[in-house]
């Protein structure tokens, strides 16, 4: 839109008009060519398919980036200080997802109900977590002590 | 005092509609009393909404848990000026701080210098804004609501929330947003007023102003977000992060195309597009930050504010859109830029930023969109850098060429070739030292030839010095961000005693200290730092027991300097053994340098505006 000004004002003659209309037309297309192809290669590369542990269940483990949400575990958080090595589950009632995440253990971490965690399977079925999100502390939650 | 803040968030709500209903009666009426009395309206509503604010922060500073905010925010072992910040930790807060600075702005405007029907239309659309903050806080998150049982002692204030980023970040960030409200007043008055109004000087000092806070609340939040463990460094392209760089990125395509309305290149149409797109743009990222619509480190759900600020969205976004139709015939004719001149490239740079805009929001959206069509799709933090990338690097590249164009149209300025040989100089430079990394070649190379084009454009172009600031704080950051790809990381099991190596440093672990401190209990480790066999300095990580919280909070260690930072988490131990993370990130105080000088010229420009323009504040 911001491209599509009209430039003819500047230039009476017909002919020099429509060359000009194609240049313009070029530019437009040029960017607009870039982009798409980046964002087609971009999504290729950075796509992570959001799974629930229900869902992952029932079928054959994915072999690609996955994004899955659950609820922690909070006695199965064991932290390998050395490593470091967070071992934890997510759960979504009636089943559980065995995670590891190779990170320092985030200061929220044992605050959080929902974790959020990006990563892939391993070959043991155990899902290794090379992202985690956890609810931030800004707490812009519906109040819990609501009277 | 509960009760009197409630009731002084409905009058402030009465008065509001007062001072419209009496504004309209004036206007129509030509009744100087009545429109003296919508004046007296605006400043009374400020008034109340400031007692409101007073009472909160009275009840907040005194732990009165009477109030269900201060127990859900504060405790009697937080230090006062965390008590005070306590006051945007939540919602409720955040909102009515949000319509505190909203409510400052008719009274602004009411004053300046616009025509009298264009002040008392804007008022109209600021009181409007008014409104909808205060409906929203008073039907779904009052403020002021009561606990039946006092508790003895508050919840508490998170500890990742008391830091020095808490008492900055939101309010600064949040008057940007507010401050986007203006121009979003002013032009709605004037489109529909018709008729041409030269709307782009007036609004040009509050778009600077609202940009420079918006640019300053950017800044804050990714020193905060650096220093915390868990949030991803100083950019992790988190939804609510690129929330607030939506207004940020829309209103600089902005700033440009605006001078070039000024100078009757043509964009009336476009540039009033961009403001109404500014403003709604700060109220959807509030929206994004409550609806629950998507994940995010630092997001909430509460679906009931979320629904209200939908609806909050489409009020303003059909104000916008009735105002565009209206406005649509007043474009005055236009005289377009030749593509290869100074104003050509200002179309070519908010054309980039657009692009970069709508890559940003399409990344942000995806688990949205893909969701609705079947299987969601998140986009990882390598999209928005194999998108955006390319586009900032053509956007400093077009930096570079400003010289140039300025020789294409005087045949002046062959100064522009002292850039064109400092980029393969450098690169040649860079390449022999060592760095084979091609993005990183081409992002420094890119960054001193341009930075010499624009130190050389400031000399001889006295009226662009103050643009050209932030113009070289772009080109400082992107010289930092290109730091990135040389990131190395260490994890070290060690002893006291032990040394270890990093990047030509030899860090020595000397045990743990505790220490004491009121309610907390704090375990640090201080490392010794060598280069080169002398000494060098210390950094120092630690982790903080809070009473009330059962995780420690972490605090990471930075030992910087110009080179790069040394960046220690102290990661856990077991008796005098620690594990310790330890990062090389280079550059880093390049990106600040460079952020702070974006800011410097933003005030730069601004108080130049405030000087030569018709102004917006009377004297």
């Amino acid at each position: 839109m911001l491209l599509l000004e009209r430039s003819e004002g500047t230039d009476p003659v017909p002919i020099a008009m429509k060359k000009n209309t194609r240049m313009l037309l070029l530019l437009l297309l040029l960017p607009a060519a870039v982009f798409g192809a980046l964002l087609v290669s971009a999504m290729q590369n950075s796509a992570a398919y959001y799974y629930t542990i229900t869902e992952l269940q029932a079928q054959e483990r994915p072999d690609r980036a996955l994004r899955i949400k659950g609820a922690l575990a909070a006695d199965s958080v064991r932290f390998d200080a050395e490593g470091p090595t967070i071992h934890f589950q997510l759960q979504e009632q009636p089943y559980s997802l065995d995670c590891v995440a190779h990170q320092p253990m985030p200061d929220n971490f044992l605050h959080s109900d929902e974790v959020i965690v990006e990563g892939r399977f391993d070959d043991d079925g155990v899902f290794q977590a090379s992202k985690l999100m956890l609810q931030c502390p800004s707490k812009y939650e519906p109040e819990s002590n609501d009277p | 005092m509960a009760a009197v803040g409630n009731i002084a968030l409905v009058f402030a709500l009465l008065t509001m509609v007062y001072g419209i209903v009496l504004g309209v009666l004036g206007l129509k009426e030509n009744q100087w009393n009545y429109k003296a009395s919508a004046r007296g309206a605006s400043t009374a509503s400020f008034l109340l909404i400031t007692a409101a604010c007073g009472i909160l922060w009275h009840a907040l500073l005194t732990s009165d848990f009477s109030l269900s905010y201060v127990a859900n925010y504060t405790s009697t072992d937080l230090p006062w000026y965390y008590r005070f910040s306590a006051f945007w930790a939540g919602q409720a807060g955040s909102l009515l701080l949000w319509l505190w600075l909203t409510a400052a702005l008719p009274i602004l405007v009411l004053r300046s210098k616009l025509p009298e029907k264009i002040r008392f239309h804007s008022m109209f659309v600021l009181h409007g804004i008014g409104l909808g903050f205060l409906a929203i806080l008073l039907t779904a998150t009052p403020p002021f609501r009561t606990l039946a049982q006092v508790p003895a002692e508050g919840s508490g204030l998170n500890p990742m929330l008391q830091s020095l980023g808490m008492i900055i970040h939101p309010p600064i960030t949040f008057l940007g947003f507010a401050l986007f409200a203006v121009p979003f007043a002013v032009v709605l008055a004037s489109l529909f007023k018709g008729g041409e109004q030269p709307w782009a000087a007036w609004t040009r000092p509050w778009l600077l102003a609202a940009w420079a806070a918006l640019t300053a609340g950017i800044i804050t939040g990714g020193q905060w977000a650096y220093t915390e463990l868990g949030w991803g460094g100083y950019w992790a392209w988190d939804p609510v992060e690129n929330a607030s760089l939506f207004p940020w990125l829309t209103s600089t395509a902005l700033l440009h195309t605006l001078a070039l309305q000024r100078r009757g290149r043509g964009f009336a149409g476009w540039n009033a597009f961009l403001v109404f797109l500014t403003f709604i743009l700060c109220v959807f990222g509030t929206f994004l930050t409550r609806s629950g619509l998507l994940d995010s480190v630092h997001a909430f759900s509460d679906s009931r504010v979320g629904q209200l600020f939908l609806v909050f969205m489409a009020v303003l976004g059909a104000a916008a859109l009735g105002a565009l139709i209206r406005g649509r015939k007043q474009a005055p004719p236009t005289k377009s830029a030749p593509w290869f001149s100074l104003d050509g490239s200002f179309r070519l740079a908010s054309g980039l930023l657009i692009l970069i805009t709508a890559a940003v929001f399409i990344g942000t959206m995806m688990p949205y969109f893909s969701g609705l069509a079947g299987r969601s799709i998140s986009l990882e933090e390598s999209f928005y850098n194999q998108m955006t990338i390319p586009f900032w690097l053509a956007l400093i590249a077009l930096l570079g060429l400003v010289p140039a164009l300025a020789w294409f149209q005087r045949r002046r300025g062959r100064s522009v070739l002292a850039g064109a040989a400092a980029f393969p100089l450098t690169a040649a430079g860079l390449y022999i030292a060592g760095i084979e990394e091609p993005l990183a070649l081409v992002s420094f190379a890119l960054c001193s030839g341009v930075l010499v084009n624009l130190l050389i454009d400031s000399v001889q172009q006295k009226g662009r010095r103050a643009a050209h600031v932030v113009h070289i704080g772009l080109v400082l950051i992107a010289f930092g961000i290109t730091g990135t790809l040389f990131d190395a990381e260490t994890m070290e099991t060690v002893d006291p005693g032990d040394a270890f190596r990093l990047n030509g440093y030899t860090l020595t672990y000397h045990g743990l200290d505790n220490s004491q401190e009121g309610m907390h209990t704090t375990v640090s480790s201080t490392l010794t730092v060598e280069r080169r066999q002398r000494p060098y300095g210390e950094v120092r990580s630690e982790k903080v027991f809070h009473p009330s919280y059962h995780q420690p909070s972490t605090n990471i260690g930075v030992l910087g300097s110009w080179r790069e930072d040394i960046y220690f988490t102290l990661s856990g131990w077991d008796h005098d053994r620690a594990f310790l993370q330890l990062s090389i990130k280079p550059l880093v105080a390049w990106i600040w340098l460079g952020s702070y000088l974006m800011y410097a010229g933003a005030l730069w420009l601004l108080w130049k505006s405030r000087r030569e323009e018709m102004g917006s504040w009377k004297s």
